[in-house]
């Protein structure tokens, strides 16, 4: 009864346009204050306790040092490197912008704005060498929603705040499964490029490779940085997001020179700007959470499933049909926040291993963003091209099923998400 | 003018704290690993200038259209619908602020009674948590201001639009790099 209250007062509110930390708050407030008997003065200072949280002192840097490397400029610097790479392969220059949106995304953990920031370049200068622009734009797009999921990544970092797993494990685990789905794409780039009979470009000399890597370097050492920190355990997670957003401003002012000092306070009132949104969520789900855990709903139904014989594989069938469905009507952090209290307890009972369990949450809200109604990765494509929303998401298609497949993978075998972890901290105990 | 001010004011009180968390943090990094030394108290002081940052910050929040919603069924009623069912909206949003504002104010009546200090920082707890009233009365203005200009019937939207968001954040930059290559 109190839970169908929770849930029910949840979506109206969501539903007529309440932005969701406040669904969430007001949700939970008012079913407590209501059926049950905590305080309301201890329910208010839950909304501050939310941000005493250790693990999520690390989001406002991560946004910080993302901020200052997403420019153009870089994002130029990994496409020439991208292409010294691997251009003279057949299909080449798409492949190329697979790996400069893997590494883009690596640096600036967010999937839309890699997409704009590679695809703004690339998807023209595909379409300049030959290829079609929905070859092009359904590259951009589905490479694009890599950022999510190799490290490090703020969606991340939210699921181990909440679910209180380690965000160490978290990023290694993404490390193998985003290199796999890079892989995949470029498979299928490959693929079609031999039946359509696409175009490579010159082979590189070894001087470019270098020195296009050399100039990319600076940027992409930020990655290095933060795993190799938290690795060696010189850093905590929080400490190693401060030491990055401090780089990345040397970098971005002095090395790159892509901005000037009078730029920063912007870059500061923008990445404050993302971090109050966020946080006004997280804080307002761990009251919802609360809320969830008294009321012994995971319990519960994590009781009734083993009754009813249901499999750890069948359950993941669920979880996959959820998320999907959710993704694509809400943004991946909301839902992330409103299920993972639900399915974590529930994944453990059954034997599931939690870093696995993100994994798969973090690869079903990736493909959320390319499926519409709600696909954030389809608005952005359609505002940096001319093309309207049904021939984008037709564009995109074809790797959307890439995707799935990718999925199917990762979810039945946890091998691909823990080998990593495990190798590196030993097995989870 | 005093608006204006005061717009001003609140953009850089975000940007200050958000710099202060980064510098203290990061000091303290530097402080242990060359100099083997560092003070208890920074990871207090981090999180609190984080607690007051995102509090302080949620009416701005408001104000540049930062918080994300759900607005695809909204958008499915005719214009006349929308309104009355966005009025419902913020009104609940205030009542949000309401509750909370009761809450946290009596919260702080025990703890200015009880007088307890923070755990490291030489201060009472009840004048950390005084952000929680404030941030909710700021809040409450913001949204009074979006329904007042709801009902006097100007065009309103409270939720976010991310994608709009980042695509015209990267068309200013571009236009500034523009700038810069002609201006050599």
């Amino acid at each position: 009864m109190t839970i169908l209250f929770l849930f029910g007062l949840l979506f109206v509110l969501m539903f007529i346009g309440v932005p969701i930390a406040i669904a969430l708050g007001l949700s939970s407030l008012l079913t407590i204050l209501l059926l049950s008997d905590d305080s309301l003065a201890s329910l208010s200072l839950k909304l501050f306790q939310g941000m005493e949280h250790a693990t999520l002192l690390a989001i406002p840097f991560f946004i910080l040092s993302a901020a200052f490397l997403s420019t153009g400029g870089v994002a130029k610097r990994i496409i020439r490197f991208a292409i010294a790479c691997v251009g003279s392969i057949r299909g080449g220059m798409a492949m190329a912008s697979v790996l400069a949106c893997m590494l883009f995304a690596a640096v600036s953990g967010s999937s839309p704005a890699t997409v704009v920031a590679i695809g703004s370049i690339v998807i023209a200068g595909m379409v300049a060498t030959g290829y079609t622009k929905d070859f092009a734009v359904g590259v951009v797009s589905s490479a694009g929603t890599l950022g999510i999921l190799i490290p490090p990544s703020l969606v991340m970092v939210v699921y181990a705040a909440v679910t209180e797993v380690s965000v160490g494990r978290m990023f290694m685990a993404g490390v193998v499964p985003g290199i796999l789905a890079g892989l995949m794409l470029m498979g299928a780039i490959y693929f079609f490029a031999r039946k359509k009979d696409l175009p490579r470009m010159k082979p590189a000399s070894w001087e470019e490779v270098l020195s296009s890597g050399f100039n990319a370097i600076w940027g992409l050492l930020l990655v290095f940085i933060i795993m190799g920190g938290i690795y060696s355990g010189f850093f905590t997670p929080t400490e190693a997001a401060a030491v990055a957003a401090v780089y990345a401003f040397f970098i971005a002012v002095f090395v790159y020179r892509d901005m000037s000092i009078t730029g920063v306070p912007k870059v500061l009132l923008e990445s404050g700007k993302v971090t109050i949104m966020l946080m006004f969520i997280i804080t307002n789900a761990m009251l919802f959470g609360h809320v969830l855990t008294t009321e012994q709903l995971p319990q519960e139904i994590a009781e009734a499933i083993i009754s009813f014989g249901m499999s750890p594989w069948m359950f993941l069938v669920v979880v996959n049909v959820l998320l999907l469905v959710g993704g694509s009507f809400m943004e991946p952090s909301g839902l992330l926040l409103i299920l993972a209290p639900i399915l974590f307890p529930i994944a453990v009972e059954l034997g599931i291993d939690p870093i696995h369990l993100g994994i798969i949450m973090v690869v079903n809200m990736e493909v959320g963003m390319i499926t519409p109604p709600v696909g954030l990765n389809l608005f952005v494509v359609v505002g940096i091209t001319d093309m309207s929303l049904f021939e984008v998401v037709k564009a995109v298609l074809p790797w959307l099923l890439v995707l799935l497949t990718f999925l199917i993978i990762v979810t039945y075998i946890p091998e691909v998400s823990l080998f990593l972890p495990n190798l590196m901290y030993g097995p989870q105990t | 003018m005093l608006i204006k001010l005061y717009h001003h004011l609140e953009e850089a009180i975000i940007s200050l704290l958000l710099a202060a968390m980064t510098i203290v943090t990061f000091s303290q990094v530097v402080a242990r690993s060359f100099f083997n030394s560092g003070v208890v108290w920074a990871l207090e002081l981090t999180t609190y200038l984080f607690a007051w940052m995102v509090l302080f910050g949620i009416s701005y929040g408001v104000r540049v259209h930062a918080h994300i919603g759900v607005d695809v069924f909204v958008k499915l009623l005719p214009k006349q619908g929308q309104r009355i069912i966005s009025a419902l909206a913020i009104l609940c949003c205030m009542a949000y602020c309401i509750l909370v504002f009761i809450g946290s104010w009596n919260y702080i009546n025990i703890m200015y009674e009880l007088g307890i200090e923070a755990e490291d920082l030489p201060v009472q707890q009840w004048v950390i948590y005084l952000i929680l009233p404030i941030g909710m009365t700021l809040l409450f203005i913001r949204f009074a201001e979006v329904l007042y200009k709801l009902i006097i019937g100007s065009e309103v939207h409270m939720l976010a639009d991310e994608a709009k968001d980042i695509l015209a954040e990267h068309r200013q930059q571009q236009a500034t790099e523009r700038h810069k290559d002609e201006k050599p």
